[in-house]
């Protein structure tokens, strides 16, 4: 030990310097464990442990916000599926009340028709009536124009009877 | 025709500027001393300015620390290990970096007490190199026993197990492992050998750069300062990191076991 001693105290050393200088880095070692790397590296870590939980957090949200567009999509999809079926049952109502309608209508102016047939129908044998009426008149007057002979009020209304008679 | 510089050339052993009782206090110590009080004042005003969102002074901090760690991890091969040897990996290069580059201020070695320069590269001591290599050695071998055991330890060195199993197996076999035990026996020379590279590459740079410094200067003071700063500048970061990944790498050998060592 001694030798050895002797040999490295030729370059000077001296074992309490030597200890002096250990105690020395030691010293730092621990003031630079304690007060910067540890705290150093702990806040780096809880940094990444953040960053990493955002992410993770993007992440889900994400995911979660693309579940809730699509959920979106599928309701409104839905919903116009929803909105097409009614419009069409609608459609179909509309068109049956519309049918139902000119059904209706076709025939009230059928009964319109017949009813105005009738009428005609009637008119047409009152005129009838009204115009052999005036024919037998003036048949008559031309007749007894033409005879000139002039009946009585009697005779000329059994006349125009008798006539009347053989028109029927 | 040169512009010449005489200078002192630095003699092997530091100077001695007081003592406290029995106790020496060198220039290369009071550097020490010196660096450690800047160091403690880094190291609180670090720990007071972190915040969850960092400043500059802490970015760079943080983006420092994590690349020791990076380098530490590529070196061990783990990154748990690395995290663990961080604050000792990375004291001991922020340590010798720093004194090896603070003696590069301008100016500062001028400063005297007594005629003797106050402040000398703390590297530039062998008691400081020797005794952090030997330090760094002993905690290897404390971490190695940590890890194999106290026999298993021993069992690195003193490979009688493997004598035994070798001639049980056959002549050959046992001649071979009377080779593996000689190699074991040299192991703890290596182990010897680490601690005087260690100290001795260290110091041995950083006292060959002051001696060339004292000559270069004396010749070529016009042209030599400023590409002889910024080699020594390269130099005295080289030389800390050299320290500190031979350190990391003496450590991960240490605590590896031999199925790691062999996928490894």
């Amino acid at each position: 030990m001694e030798y050895i001693l002797g040999i490295l105290g030729k370059i000077g050393f001296d074992w309490r310097m030597g200890l002096f200088n250990l105690i020395n880095f030691l010293v730092v070692f621990w003031l630079l464990k304690r007060f910067a790397f540890g705290p150093v590296m702990k806040m780096v870590d809880e940094r990444q442990q953040k960053a990493k939980d955002a992410i993770d957090n993007f992440t889900q949200a994400k995911t979660e916000l693309q579940m809730a567009e699509r959920k979106a999509q599928d309701l409104i999809d839905a919903s116009k599926v929803e909105a097409n079926k009614n419009i069409e049952q609608s459609h179909q109502k509309a068109k049956e009340a519309g049918e139902q309608m000119k059904e209706k209508a076709k025939k009230e102016i059928e009964l319109l028709i017949v009813q105005a047939k009738r009428n005609i129908d009637i008119d047409k044998k009152e005129m009838k009536e009204s115009l052999r009426k005036d024919t037998v008149e003036l048949i008559v007057l031309a007749v007894e124009k033409i005879m000139t002979e002039r009946l009585d009020e009697k005779k000329d209304l059994k006349m125009i009877q008798e006539i009347l008679a053989t028109l029927k | 025709m040169f512009f010449q510089v005489q200078s002192e050339q630095p003699g092997v052993q530091p100077e001695i500027i007081f003592s406290v009782g029995s106790l020496p206090v060198t220039n290369a110590m009071f550097m020490g001393m010196f660096m450690t009080v800047i160091f403690c004042l880094f190291a609180l005003y670090t720990r007071k300015s972190l915040r969850l969102v960092p400043s500059k002074f802490q970015t760079i901090i943080e983006m420092a620390f994590t690349g020791f760690a990076n380098l530490i991890e590529q070196i061990t091969g783990n990154r748990k290990a690395a995290v663990e040897l961080l604050p000792l990996i990375g004291a001991l290069f922020l340590f010798l970096g720093f004194g090896n580059l603070f003696a590069l201020l301008p100016g500062l070695t001028s400063i005297t007490y007594k005629g003797i320069s106050l402040f000398r590269t703390p590297t530039n001591d062998f008691n400081m190199t020797f005794s952090i290599a030997l330090a760094m050695v002993l905690l290897t071998q404390l971490a190695s026993m940590r890890a194999w055991g106290f026999f298993g330890h021993l069992g690195k060195y003193f490979k009688f197990k493997d004598l035994y199993y070798g001639f049980k197996k056959g002549i050959g076999a046992g001649f071979l492992s009377i080779i593996d035990f000689l190699i074991g026996l040299l192991d703890i020379v290596s182990e010897v050998a680490k601690v005087v590279s260690l100290s001795l590459r260290l110091f041995g740079n950083m006292y060959a750069g002051d001696v060339l410094a004292a000559i270069l200067l004396g010749a070529f003071a016009a042209i030599v300062p400023v590409p002889w700063l910024a080699m020594n500048l390269l130099v005295g970061i080289l030389q800390a990191m050299v320290f500190g990944s031979l350190t990391a790498a003496y450590y991960t050998l240490a605590i590896e076991k031999p199925e790691e060592a062999a996928t490894a």
